[in-house]
């Protein structure tokens, strides 16, 4: 990886010079988000905004939007864009609303959330009102997109943090002997939010649907089938507390109706239960298996802080493990998944633990980045407490990231000899989004930090050895196929991928999957299970390409 | 002098030759990291050193029984003054104590550092490669920690630090031998809760083989010396692992969950 952020554009000028934090709000932010928003096929950046001082709030709302222009070019077009608003943005979510082929943007705030429609001549137009979903006035800090109730279209699960009240700052608390801004703890959580998509891109509530677990400071949310069964589940990274696991069953239990059994497979048909009637959505319900998947503790029972989601597939059994970050002096966390909804806490016996307690994790993400058909693992670092504190303390206040490659049943450190000197580079980092913004095949890297600054890693693997696939699902609500599993089979090993629309810390990756392939020249074929369960083969699939795999038409 | 001072490099200087070729887990210490080097030099001065003698200074006396009252701030204001002068290297040693209590694992490196300095005299300076093996392993350096960890053992024989060791080992990779430290710390340690932590440390193990009714077996050792709620969780967990939803009930309840 090189970082080529100095040529790009990118080195925008932080939002912010790095003061000393006042407010827990000024540092739990913030995510980037990868969307062609201009319809010119590739990734532009969305950047929102927050992380500024308490005491000069209009200085540090809004967002950013950087047009990419080719060739790791990327200009400022916030000012074209339609994203225009005003509040503390934290994270996003990409993802299709209402069908029409644009990929749209979902801005969690500090306030009310918003939802930009992307338009077909480019440029966003703000639907926050119409589409039901800016009744809120909470603290949100990050959104998913995911088909909830099986009808084929994209719903939405907003995690909520703090009841935080800017003119009325918690009080300071000490940590570790040292006087720091006060919170989470101590402080009111924020219910969760969840929202069904009525098919056009308008939402109504559905936080009803699902069990009502005691409130907790959610930070991050990823929406996947997490058991093959072509239903999604829900997993919420909660902040000093139990995470939620969301598994959907049939019926509310409150009817006292029986959990819908799954339908027999036809060929080309769904292997999950589909929602389709209002009687039936009316119906769903989803109860929270936190607890008893081994999701919402450590291996201990202990509550963490969980701030970046990654899903990835260490084991290669096609079902996808999490890979969670934390804050210091606690270990990241690698939850195993073995199927039926049961997860285990693998970190130190996969190597993970120990060397990540001095730092503090933000976004993390599975990449695959020297194409060699094994992915490595990447946790971006830095502290939530100011220079001064963390000098005085003992602790870096700017933090390198951490990447580990896999060695079998194992996860072992990669350092600058190897990995190149960007693995040196300490941060006060945050969100991060992975994505093939160069068109050669490789996933690149935006990271941003605290304050905005951002680096781009251009990724120079060897070129020919990976296949980047998009997927597409024509005359579907969710055309991009977000919720699919994707499977490259017929090299040495199978490898998985997710199709999610959200991941590593409050970010949006890019939609795409890509599969390092190393010296084996195929041809491969692709196995992608859609969203709903149904599985397709996809022959002949050669490294070096690119290809768009359309349901249903096997190719 | 000249010869004390000469025997002393040598003395290092094949502390340094041990630790390099004696990693027993075959990894290479990091060469950057100034602490092996530290800890080689350590090595060499506490091996085979006859006790060292009560501490003369007054402050850092009262300092100690401050710590034992739980009294932190108290030792802290005889301790500062004693850092620069004669007996500094002790009460470095006593400042580290107040930094690990603290966790703050830098600062208590720092103290560490120099409360090893050669040549100082203070009782504890025997047990003062532990307390840097645990400020080592949270501030993620391992391979010094694992050095400090064996100096430990070396000089004390007691299980705590092969009990460490064992679980620096599993996060390795290196099952046979981290079976091997946390069955001989477990041998030592006579503390149904050290015994019971070193069982679950052992339970690890066994999952990594996929051992299931094996580590069940010794998580519920385990348990049966001391009921934890973190070892609870972990009964439980396996039980729904192993189908035995009776029993991962009957656990979860006892755990709290």
């Amino acid at each position: 990886m090189t970082d080529v952020t100095d040529s790009s554009g990118l080195g925008i000028l932080p939002l912010r010079a790095d003061l000393e934090p006042q407010a827990l709000i000024e540092v739990k932010g913030g995510g980037l988000a990868l969307i062609d928003g201009d319809g010119d096929g590739d990734l532009d950046l969305f950047l929102p905004r927050c992380g500024g001082s308490t005491s000069d709030l209009s200085q540090t709302s809004g967002g950013r939007y950087l047009e990419n222009l080719g060739g790791l070019q990327f200009r400022d077009a916030t000012a074209t864009s339609g994203l225009s608003f005003s509040h503390w943005s934290f994270g996003s979510a990409v993802g299709d609303v209402n069908g029409d082929g644009l990929d749209d943007l979902f801005v969690c705030a500090h306030g009310p959330n918003m939802l930009f429609l992307q338009k077909p001549e480019g440029g966003f137009m703000d639907a926050s009102v119409s589409a039901g979903l800016a009744a809120t006035s909470a603290w949100s800090s990050a959104a998913s997109f995911g088909d909830l109730d099986g009808d084929g279209d994209l719903d939405l699960y907003v995690a909520n943090y703090v009841k935080f009240d800017f003119d009325s700052l918690p009080k300071p608390m000490l940590f570790r002997g040292a006087q720091v801004f006060g919170g989470p703890m101590g402080l009111a959580a924020e219910p969760d939010e969840i929202y069904f998509n009525q098919g056009d891109g308008t939402f109504t509530p559905a936080t009803a649907h699902f069990a009502s677990p005691k409130p907790a400071y959610g930070l991050g949310v990823v929406i996947a089938d997490f058991d093959a069964n072509g239903t999604q589940e829900v997993f919420v990274g909660n902040d000093s507390g139990p995470n939620f696991f969301f598994q959907r069953k049939g019926a509310a239990p409150s009817q006292g109706d029986p959990v819908s059994p799954p339908q027999e497979t036809n060929a080309g048909g769904s292997t999950g239960t589909e929602v389709h009637s209002a009687d039936q959505q009316a119906a769903l319900f989803f109860t929270d298996c936190g607890l008893t998947s081994g999701l919402a503790f450590d291996e201990n029972g202990l509550g963490q802080a969980t701030m970046g989601i990654t899903l990835g597939d260490v084991n290669r059994d096609g079902l996808p493990d999490l890979f969670t970050t934390n804050f210091m002096g606690d270990r990241n966390t690698l939850h195993l998944n073995l199927g039926d909804l049961l997860f285990d806490d693998a970190t130190r016996r996969w190597g993970l633990g120990q060397l990540s307690v001095p730092y503090l994790g933000w976004a993390t993400t599975f990449l695959d980045l020297d194409c060699d058909g094994t992915e490595e693992l990447l946790a971006f670092n830095g502290h939530v407490y100011g220079d001064l504190i963390c000098r005085e303390q003992g602790w870096k206040h700017r933090q390198a990231p951490l990447l580990f490659g896999q060695e079998g049943n194992r996860f072992a450190q990669i350092r600058a000899k190897e990995a190149g000197q960007w693995v040196l580079s300490q941060g006060v980092d945050r969100g991060a989004v992975r994505g093939d913004l160069d068109g050669d095949g490789d996933l690149d890297l935006i990271c941003r930090t605290l304050s905005g600054s951002l680096r781009l890693l251009r990724n120079d693997a060897l070129p020919g050895r990976s296949v980047v696939i998009y997927l597409s699902q024509p005359n579907s609500k969710n055309p991009s196929g977000i919720g699919s599993r994707i499977a490259l089979l017929g090299g040495p090993e199978p490898q998985h991928r997710w199709i999610t629309s959200s991941g590593t810390y409050q970010s949006a990756n890019a939609q795409h999957a890509q599969f390092g392939t190393g010296p084996f020249r195929g041809p491969f074929h692709m196995e992608v299970t859609w969203p709903d369960g149904t599985p397709e083969k996809f022959p002949n699939i050669m490294p070096g390409m690119s290809f768009v795999l359309v349901r249903g038409s096997g190719q | 002098m000249r010869f004390a001072r000469f025997g002393l490099l040598l003395l290092t200087f094949l502390g340094g030759l041990w630790v390099y070729f004696a990693q027993g887990d075959g990894s290479k210490p990091a060469p950057e990291d100034p602490m092996i080097a530290l800890i080689a030099t350590a090595r060499a001065e506490l091996i085979n050193h006859a006790p060292f003698p009560p501490s003369s200074r007054a402050p850092l006396t009262a300092a100690r029984i401050h710590l034992q009252a739980g009294r932190p701030e108290r030792a802290r204001a005889l301790i500062l003054p004693e850092l620069v002068g004669e007996w500094s290297a002790e009460a470095h040693y006593l400042l580290g104590i107040l930094e690990s209590r603290a966790q703050l694992w830098q600062r208590t490196l720092d103290a560490l550092t120099l409360a090893l300095t050669p040549g100082a005299a203070y009782p504890e300076k025997p047990i003062a490669p532990f307390r840097l093996a645990r400020a080592l392993e949270e501030t993620g350096r391992i391979p010094a920690a694992r050095l400090a960890y064996q100096l430990d053992h070396d000089l004390s024989g007691d299980g705590e630090a092969l009990f460490r060791l064992g679980l620096l080992d599993i996060e390795a990779g290196h099952f046979p031998k981290a079976k091997a430290n946390l069955e001989n710390a477990l041998g030592r340690f006579t503390q149904p809760q050290a015994r019971s932590r070193t069982l679950a440390a052992l339970s690890d193990i066994s999952l990594a083989s996929n051992d299931l009714s094996q580590a069940r077996d010794l998580l519920e050792q385990a348990a049966a010396l001391h009921q934890h709620p973190e070892l609870l969780h972990r009964l439980a967990q396996l039980c729904r692992r192993m189908g035995d939803t009776e029993a991962a009930a009957r656990y979860a309840a006892e755990a709290g969950e």
